[in-house]
């Protein structure tokens, strides 16, 4: 899942959001890969957000 | 003729427009069913009556729906523009303050009749405000192109957009047209001519459209479009003279003074809006795309109209 124009609308330390247009995109849910490692399955998941955006 | 029956007279009218543009709209459709252009011309159509039926219920709640429900058209219209332009976390305060301070302001101060201040409330004091509030934010990374368009945004979406509720402030003497309570009337008129014309200018250049006016940031105005939609909406607005404090010639001139700026400022405002790389400010009215893309004309069109009728009218 990705949150588009989130960190204009309200970025870090703000009060108050500005009200902009957001957008949120899901992305295909991750499939489990029997065996895999805990780092190469953050990677992949980081990955599919960076695809969304 | 009373304001309301002027008002039965026009929304008779315009109501009329609507059932024959939903009836062509609905014969096109039967005719070449999948056609793109026609399903959006539908798309339109169905927006107009929303858009019409606010403005007649607007007309019944009166002065204070009427500045209530521009400064929401505003806030819109601000919130596309800002969306659509690159700001930086160092915007926040200056945006914040434009929306939840500058905007509601500006309208209070049309609820309030303070025309004075209204009228330079933006242009010297948001304009001197701004930029100092994004100096003490610290970030100096494109600085004046960042304050220059949140002003430009401001300048567009709230300042001249407020003019057509403006219109509510101006004292007309003759035949007591203010007096009797009738400026509501003449605002309408400024939306009818501006999207008549808007409307015409479409009709006449997908009819007749050859040379283009401005291919590169408008290419769907032609100067068919403009001569044909522009004369005919000259000529609904001298025919309308009656719900306006003008006399039959004078409203005409007052309309091509409308078609004009309205023309000048879609492609004006297209420009700005490729120049931010999109097609449509937002997806909000559908057919149509944002409220940006239906109030371009106006904001051009309403501070002339608003002066122009202050100036030889009062």
């Amino acid at each position: 899942m990705y949150l588009d124009n989130l960190y204009r609308s309200m970025p870090k330390g703000a009060y108050l959001p500005v009200p902009l247009t957001c957008s949120v995109r899901f992305g295909a849910p991750l499939q489990r890969i029997a065996g895999e490692t805990k780092e190469s399955l953050l990677q992949r998941a980081r990955q599919a957000v960076v695809d969304l955006a | 003729m009373n304001m309301q029956e002027k008002f039965y007279w026009l929304f008779g009218g315009i109501l009329a427009l609507l059932v024959l543009a939903s009836t062509i709209g609905w014969v096109l459709q039967r005719r070449s069913p999948g056609s793109a252009t026609i399903a959006n011309l539908v798309a339109r159509v169905r927006a107009w009556w929303v858009m019409v039926a606010i403005i007649a219920v607007n007309f019944f709640l009166g002065k204070n729906a009427t500045v209530v429900l521009f400064a929401i058209a505003s806030a819109f219209a601000l919130r596309e523009f800002v969306t659509l332009t690159p700001t930086r976390p160092a915007d926040h305060l200056p945006l914040v303050v434009c929306f939840y301070v500058l905007l509601p302001v500006q309208y209070w101060l049309i609820a309030d009749g303070w025309y004075n201040l209204f009228a330079i409330f933006l242009p010297v004091y948001g304009f001197l405000l701004l930029p100092v509030l994004a100096a003490f934010a610290g970030d100096t990374e494109d600085f004046l192109a960042r304050v220059t368009k949140l002003q430009w945004g401001l300048m567009i979406t709230v300042y001249c957009i407020s003019y057509a509720p403006a219109l509510l402030l101006v004292q007309v003497k003759i035949h007591d047209y203010s007096a009797s309570g009738q400026n509501l009337l003449l605002m309408i008129y400024l939306l009818t001519i501006v999207q008549m014309s808007d409307v015409l200018q479409y009709v006449f250049g997908k009819l007749f459209g050859k040379h283009k006016i401005a291919p590169v940031v408008s290419p769907s105005k032609t100067v068919e479009g403009f001569v044909g939609g522009g004369l005919s909406a000259v000529g609904i607005g001298a025919a309308l003279w009656w719900i306006t404090p003008f006399a039959p010639l004078q409203a005409a001139g007052m309309a091509a003074v409308i078609v004009i700026a309205g023309f000048l400022g879609g492609i004006a405002l297209s420009a700005v809006k490729r120049s931010l790389g999109a097609k449509d400010w937002g997806s909000m009215i559908e057919g149509h795309g944002g409220m940006l893309d239906r109030l371009d004309s106006v904001s051009f069109a309403a501070p002339i109209f608003f002066h122009a009728t202050r100036y030889f009218f009062t």
